[in-house]
């Protein structure tokens, strides 16, 4: 650590650096010490300390240690005066010094980091994603991590979605999580991001994946509509179970409800967990269903999450 | 592979009521070969039937072709939202009547700077009948955009343009760099620095919490600075990140010219990047021709050059826009200045001219590789070879960080050097290997990582595991199964060690 006596008139420090001022004094046998005058901003006061010198003879003399920081670049005058701690007014010596905090000097690594830091410039995995594998390039459902367009189809390799090709044929989903709608008579395609719109028209919805708020919901969580059907009746037939909007009601698996009914109190409200296939009713496949098709035909389940494999 | 356009510049005119001092397109008269009115309505329907969903009209100026609204509602018929950019002289009640009659999007009124000057870059007066132009369509309710090409004329009017724009109403505002090209070829004392791209980019994003008004980068401002990312995606209202994915043209964008002519952008259009012509050959044939346009859809990072060739986002931006290399340079797939990323690289290849401490500048190369900040290593290191062009080690760490960095050509030569220095050097081989594989020599790339495995011990197994893998890679599963083998045999526990790779060896 640097110390500065008496003697020298300049202390030069960097910014952060701790530094003592040593001054001598006879307060002892004399009743003088060193007061701490005047103090520049730039400078924090650490400590205060007496230190006996190496000499016992009474009334020998005391080094005033007083401990700097230096907390600013700046040039600055440091004082001190000479005086009795009781005649306070009556400084007999003043010591001044000349302080100079200087930026402390950048390492060449620093500096050429500086110029391209990450709160300047993107990370280059963000701009340039990897994808770690290129065969089966058509995933329809997961949780991909990157995208590559081709082909004429929106091809998604792996990744997080995060947007919907606009192709009225073959809703494709390109980049993520769709956030909007683009109003469109024929279709109601959504492109980027979590749809919030709806089609007006009676033609059908696309939406592939997603949380449509729309009508005609093929696959997705549909949300209840004004005039959403929840059927809570038991189909006469079964190709009588069309859920249009809202939770879907299906056919077996198990209650959440039970009708009280004169001839048949089977259960129709159901979350499904698993059924046996039958491609002409509203056939659910282990899982939980996130949607359903409009079409009683092919009210099939198809997206969701599986929950048990077992044919029972 | 097959790309779908979206949209496109049609240049539907070179006739013009101005002569603009950095008109890109030098336009005056309506050419002779301008398409006539039956042939543009068979563009628009072509337009349609490609599948695009946005076009501009542009010229010269688009206004002052008199079929230019039967254009825009033809478009418009074929579901494609026509958006036309003018000067804005002769953009009165009336034209703008038609305009929304004809389903046009969005008008952009070119501005570039403020009264005095933008009467002096394009014609006395201009600046007066834009301001009523955009007063008119703040009245009627119509998305007025602004267009600014930047100079070292106007680029200090940034800020008060700005604040007259908004006052405006405008709600879009493009800012892109003059270029020299056209009749600013002849001013290039008028262009931006490259640096200045940073003081653009720092006034864009200024504005971005300014719901008023959205303030575009253009395409030639960029890349991968985080003030632009965000600005871009703050003027897309994205809720995602939008960037700099590399040039749409031919790949997502068109350009047609007065005469029919396509090409990927309107910009570059020199003879050689036309690539057919609509009085000839449909437009559909023309785009989905694989051998067309193929400056760009076959453009890979290893065929730009300077920085461009070496930037750690070379792969997805392949030297950001096209335009401003070629017009700058002379050469389509030369280094592109105006980048911000690319100015501050060159800052600090010009601190490292100043500096001679071989071990000084080693040691914060090395450091650099270990740390993942390969672009830094890699300058540095360039530095040192510079002044040592036989440093083993120097060699060793570029080869290595240029391979990381996906500049296999560097890669490749600093391998290839130190091969030249020591034959036997076991890391050289498998670098030079796993570069000629990257480059397409698969064959005498794995060769190379033959050599490097026969001559490795068994405290240095990554020739096997790079050998092995890029074997697989190749198709060749059952030698790398001998590989395996081999492998285990000099260090038992490899495959233990290695069961992934085990498992894809199959």
């Amino acid at each position: 650590m640097k110390e500065f006596n008496s003697f020298e008139e300049k202390v030069a420090v960097k910014k952060g650096e701790v530094f003592d001022v040593v001054l001598e004094s006879q307060v002892v046998s004399t009743g003088y010490a060193w007061a701490l005058s005047s103090m520049p901003n730039c400078l924090n006061l650490l400590e205060v300390a007496y230190v006996s010198t190496s000499s016992s003879v009474a009334g020998a003399k005391v080094n005033q240690v007083y401990r700097f920081a230096a907390v600013a670049e700046a040039e600055a005058c440091l004082e001190f005066s000479l005086c009795r701690a009781w005649e306070p007014l009556n400084a007999v010596q003043k010591k001044v010094y000349h302080v100079n905090v200087s930026e402390q000097e950048s390492s060449l690594e620093d500096d050429l980091k500086f110029s391209i830091s990450k709160d300047k410039f993107l990370p280059t995995d963000v701009v340039n994603p990897k994808v770690t594998r290129e065969q089966s390039p058509v995933i329809p459902y997961g949780v991909p991590i990157g995208v590559v367009e081709g082909n004429g189809q929106c091809i998604l390799k792996y990744g997080v979605p995060q947007g919907l090709a606009k192709n009225n044929e073959n809703c494709q989903l390109k980049y993520g999580i769709p956030a909007s709608i683009v109003e469109d008579e024929n279709n109601c395609v959504v492109e980027y991001g979590i749809p919030l719109g709806k089609s007006n028209s009676d033609e059908e919805c696309v939406l592939k994946y997603g949380a449509p708020l729309a009508t005609n919901l093929l696959y997705g969580v549909p949300c209840a509509k004004e005039d959403a059907v929840y059927p809570l009746y038991k189909a006469a037939d079964s190709n009588d179970i069309v859920v249009v909007y809202g939770v879907p009601t299906l056919k077996y698996g198990i209650a959440d409800a039970t009708i009280a009914n004169a001839s048949n109190t089977d259960s129709y409200c159901y979350t499904p967990h698993e059924f046996e296939e039958n491609e002409n009713n509203c056939v659910v496949k282990y899982g939980v269903p996130t949607g359903i098709a409009k079409d009683d035909n092919d009210c099939i389940l198809k997206y969701g999450a599986p929950v048990l494999k077992d044919n029972k | 592979m097959k790309y779908n356009a979206v949209t496109g510049v049609w240049e539907i005119t070179m006739g013009c009521n101005m002569r603009c001092k950095h008109c890109g397109s030098i336009c005056m008269e309506p050419l002779p070969d301008e398409l006539t009115t039956e042939e543009a309505l068979n563009v628009c329907d072509q337009i349609g039937e490609l599948g695009l969903k946005w076009i501009t009209l542009s010229g010269g100026e688009p206004l002052t072709r008199k079929d230019w609204h039967m254009l825009a509602k033809r478009l418009k018929d074929n579901n494609v939202i026509p958006n036309i950019i003018t000067n804005g002289w002769i953009l009165n009640e009336e034209t703008l009547d038609k305009a929304i009659e004809s389903g046009v999007g969005t008008f952009a009124i070119s501005l570039d700077g403020l009264k005095e000057t933008h009467d002096f870059i394009r014609r006395e007066g201009s600046y007066d009948r834009i301001m009523n132009a955009l007063e008119l369509m703040k009245r009627k309710g119509i998305t007025a955009g602004v267009i600014t090409t930047l100079t070292n004329r106007n680029i200090n009017q940034l800020e008060a343009l700005y604040n007259i724009l908004v006052e405006k109403g405008v709600k879009i505002w493009q800012l892109q760099i003059g270029l020299p090209m056209g009749n600013l070829a002849d001013n290039r004392d008028m262009l931006l620095t490259p640096e200045q791209v940073d003081d653009v980019i720092d006034f864009i994003h200024s504005t971005i919490t300014d719901k008023r008004i959205d303030v575009y980068p253009a395409d030639c401002l960029g890349y991968y600075n985080i003030k632009e990312v965000e600005s871009r995606t703050k003027a897309n209202n994205a809720q995602s990140l939008v960037m700099w994915k590399g040039c749409n043209a031919g790949k997502r964008s068109l350009g047609i010219l007065h005469n029919g002519d396509i090409l990927g952008c309107t910009s570059i259009r020199d003879r050689e990047y036309i690539e057919g012509n609509i009085r000839k050959t449909p437009l559909r044939e023309i785009w989905d021709n694989e051998n067309n346009f193929s400056w760009n859809r076959k453009l890979k990072k290893d065929k730009l050059s300077g920085m461009c060739q070496k930037c750690t986002y070379g792969e997805t931006c392949l030297g950001g826009c096209p335009n401003t290399r070629l017009t700058m340079n002379g050469d389509i797939n030369s280094e592109n200045m105006y980048c911000s990323y690319n100015v501050a690289i060159k800052k600090n290849i010009k601190k490292l001219e100043n500096i001679n401490d071989i071990n000084k500048l080693m040691g914060v190369g090395k450091k650099f590789a270990a740390e993942g900040e390969l672009q830094l290593s890699q300058i540095v290191l360039e530095r040192v070879l510079i002044l040592e062009s036989d440093n083993k080690e120097a060699l060793d760490y570029y080869g290595y960080v240029s391979y990381m960095l996906g500049n296999y050509s560097d890669s490749l030569k600093a391998n290839q050097k130190s091969l030249d220095l020591e034959p036997n050097n076991i890391y050289a081989n498998k670098g030079y290997g796993l570069c000629l594989c990257k480059l397409g020599e698969a064959d005498k790339g794995i060769e190379y990582l033959k050599k490097s495995a026969s001559m490795t011990t068994d405290s240095y197994m990554e020739p096997y595991h790079d050998l092995i893998l890029t074997l697989i890679e190749n198709g060749r599963k059952q030698e790398a199964l001998e590989v395996f083998k081999e492998a285990e045999a000099k260090c038992p526990g490899f495959t233990q060690i290695n069961q992934r790779l085990r498992g894809l060896a199959g």
